[in-house]
């Protein structure tokens, strides 16, 4: 992936982004971490790991300004982020220019990443892939990759075994769950609430979680100010919210100090919404979030009569 | 509604607790009837169990 980190110099030495939101590796400990990239030497610590624990498309959406244009190399999941960021019109998606990188399937600790069906970041402007070959996906990334005379190929989608496999784990990962009574389900879900130290990391680590005034502070008087655990609508009213949306890139579960499973509770949530509206989060700009906009066709689809 | 309902399942609870009904303000019968049976259905459910563990 020598390439990726070539591409990002070019783009810095020609100007055409002020800089590049990635993960680099930090030099004395090895961990990774966000980084604002603006010189080769910190091009050359991208760190290119199909997994780290914090959103780039949340920065990113604080980064953009009227003018500036800036470059993100993310993984699948933070693209798909960005685009649910740009949706809500918390991002100009003309003013980012998107790398994205291919994700291991194997090898990964992280529940999130073993249920996860999108490895090839397809909506990415350019796309780099696990053997080391790229793909210009839009125009955008067309533009990008003739700056580096570098062989693009065709555009790739995961493949259908993979997605397959990922059915399977998901299938494992909450068969338990499925089979029991619901007075059971409620208990596992409440003994896990109850660890919650109301730290609100979830909530800021959620890519989709954005608004500037939020219903879960203390003074919105939902979740009472002070106390622990907090009332349990804390973690309902979350997950109404960005249940229809989340791109399972568990970043809220990683935050959590508590280990609650938390992704394990809204990516279930949010693969039966997609079943139900026929809506997968982060693939298309076009496709609208179902809760936010139902149209009058949905509603009839529903049942629901409006005269 | 429906993707409330999904929720309530999800987590546990019965998606039963949860009703919309339009009712214009001429309707005052089917009114007091969905009230009727919204409160037996609730009744027959007990107390929200989200109530009780604090």
């Amino acid at each position: 992936m020598e390439e990726l980190r070539h591409l990002v110099k070019e783009m810095l030495k020609k100007g055409i982004v002020q800089g590049v939101l990635a993960p680099v590796r930090e030099s004395g400990n090895g961990n990774v971490s966000p980084c604002f990239v603006t010189t080769e030497r910190d091009a050359d610590r991208i760190a290119l790991d199909s997994y780290y624990p914090f959103s780039l498309a949340k920065l990113v959406s604080k980064q953009v300004g009227k003018d500036t244009k800036v470059g993100m190399v993310g993984t699948t999941c933070d693209v798909q982020a960005l685009i649910e960021l740009a949706k809500r019109e918390q991002v100009v998606l003309d003013k980012v220019l998107v790398i994205g990188v291919e994700c291991e399937e194997e090898g990964f600790p992280y529940p999130w990443c073993r249920r996860c069906e999108h490895l090839v970041p397809s909506m990415a402007d350019v796309a780099f892939y696990q053997d080391g070959t790229v793909s210009a996906n839009t125009e955008k990334g067309k533009e990008l990759l003739s700056l580096m005379n570098a062989s693009a190929r065709e555009k790739r989608e995961t493949p259908p075994e993979a997605k397959e496999r990922a059915l399977q784990r998901q299938e494992e990962d909450w068969a338990k769950l499925a089979r029991l009574e619901p007075k059971e389900r409620l208990d596992y879900w409440l003994s896990y609430f109850d660890r919650c130290i109301k730290c609100y990391g979830c909530r800021n680590s959620c890519p989709i979680c954005f608004c500037k005034d939020c219903y879960l502070e203390p003074h919105k008087l939902i979740v009472k100010p002070g106390g622990n655990p907090p009332d349990k609508m804390f973690h309902l009213v979350r997950l109404m919210h960005v249940g229809d949306s989340c791109v399972n890139c568990g970043r809220c579960e990683a935050s959590c100090p508590m280990s609650i499973p938390i992704s394990r509770l809204y990516h279930a949530l949010n693969k039966e919404l997609s079943a139900l509206f026929g809506y997968e989060p982060g693939l298309d700009l076009s496709s609208l979030p179902p809760l936010g906009m139902i149209t009058e066709e949905d509603m009839k689809n529903l049942g629901v009569e409006l005269d | 509604m429906a993707a409330l309902g999904k929720l309530l399942k999800i987590v546990g609870l019965e998606p039963d607790r949860v009703r919309l009904e339009w009712v214009s303000a001429s309707e005052g019968v089917k009114f007091a009837e969905v009230v009727k049976e919204f409160t037996e259905t609730i009744k027959s459910l007990g107390p929200n169990p989200l109530k009780k563990v604090a």
